[in-house]
């Protein structure tokens, strides 16, 4: 069982590019890909909050235990 | 800092130098170019050296016995271009660092680490080598033009490791 990041399905069912989600998020483009290939040691509350803002989503739609 | 004291030193050899030829004209030829002419010549080879990313294999092979050394190799679990992309922000994380040059095609980049009045300060070379399954093997060198390091390469080599560490919370 893992934590698995499902950013890049919420990304395509908004149609949200990862230049424009990291515009809106404000930060870099490299972070957001290390996030989206679940490479990321751990995730701020301020990250999370401004992803879901942008991607008017909830957390649970981007972060799953499986 | 480091390009003021660079340009303090130079001047400061330049005139030890006219001040030199103007009073030892008895010595022989040789020894006199070689201290009017060398001891310039030498330190800006030396700054010209260590801003260039090509010129590592001489600056850190282990016979270079006039620069202190410290290498150590760290694998993450990122492919080589997001490393690569991730070490370009390095500088962001931190203070004492910058970056003076990088090379995709051979995967290396060069830091330079600040200079101050106890120490030149470092050249930071990474070079990256991609291994199996998406993990890059980041190898460190860290160079100080002086014979000895008393202690801040080790420093440095901790830094990058927290901000590499840092750079993976997003």
């Amino acid at each position: 069982m893992n934590i698995v990041i499902d950013l890049d399905v919420v990304m395509a069912q908004k149609k949200m590019s990862l230049n424009e989600l990291s515009e809106k998020v404000g930060i870099s483009n490299v972070n957001l890909s290390i996030l989206k290939q679940n490479k990321a040691k751990a995730i701020r509350f301020s990250t999370l909050e401004a992803i879901c803002e942008a991607l008017n989503c909830q957390p649970g739609d981007i972060i799953k235990y499986e | 800092m480091r390009d003021l004291k660079n340009l303090i030193i130079l001047t400061a050899l330049i005139i030890f130098s006219a001040w030199f030829a103007q009073n030892n004209s008895q010595l022989p030829d040789v020894a006199f170019y070689s201290i009017v002419i060398g001891i310039p010549i030498f330190y800006l080879v030396r700054i010209l050296l260590s801003k260039r990313v090509k010129h590592k294999k001489l600056v850190t092979h282990k016979l270079n016995f006039w620069s202190a050394k410290r290498t150590t190799q760290i694998t993450l679990d990122l492919d080589l271009d997001t490393t690569f992309e991730l070490l370009q922000e390095l500088p962001t994380n931190m203070e004492k660092i910058s970056l003076v040059d990088s090379d995709k095609t051979n995967s290396s980049l060069l830091f330079l680490t600040k200079a101050n009045w106890l120490t030149w300060g470092s050249n930071v070379y990474i070079n990256l080598e991609s291994v199996n399954s998406g993990q890059t093997n980041v190898i460190i060198h860290i160079v100080a033009f002086q014979l000895y390091n008393w202690g801040e390469n080790e420093k440095i080599l901790e830094q990058i490791k927290f901000a590499l560490d840092s750079k993976l919370m997003v």
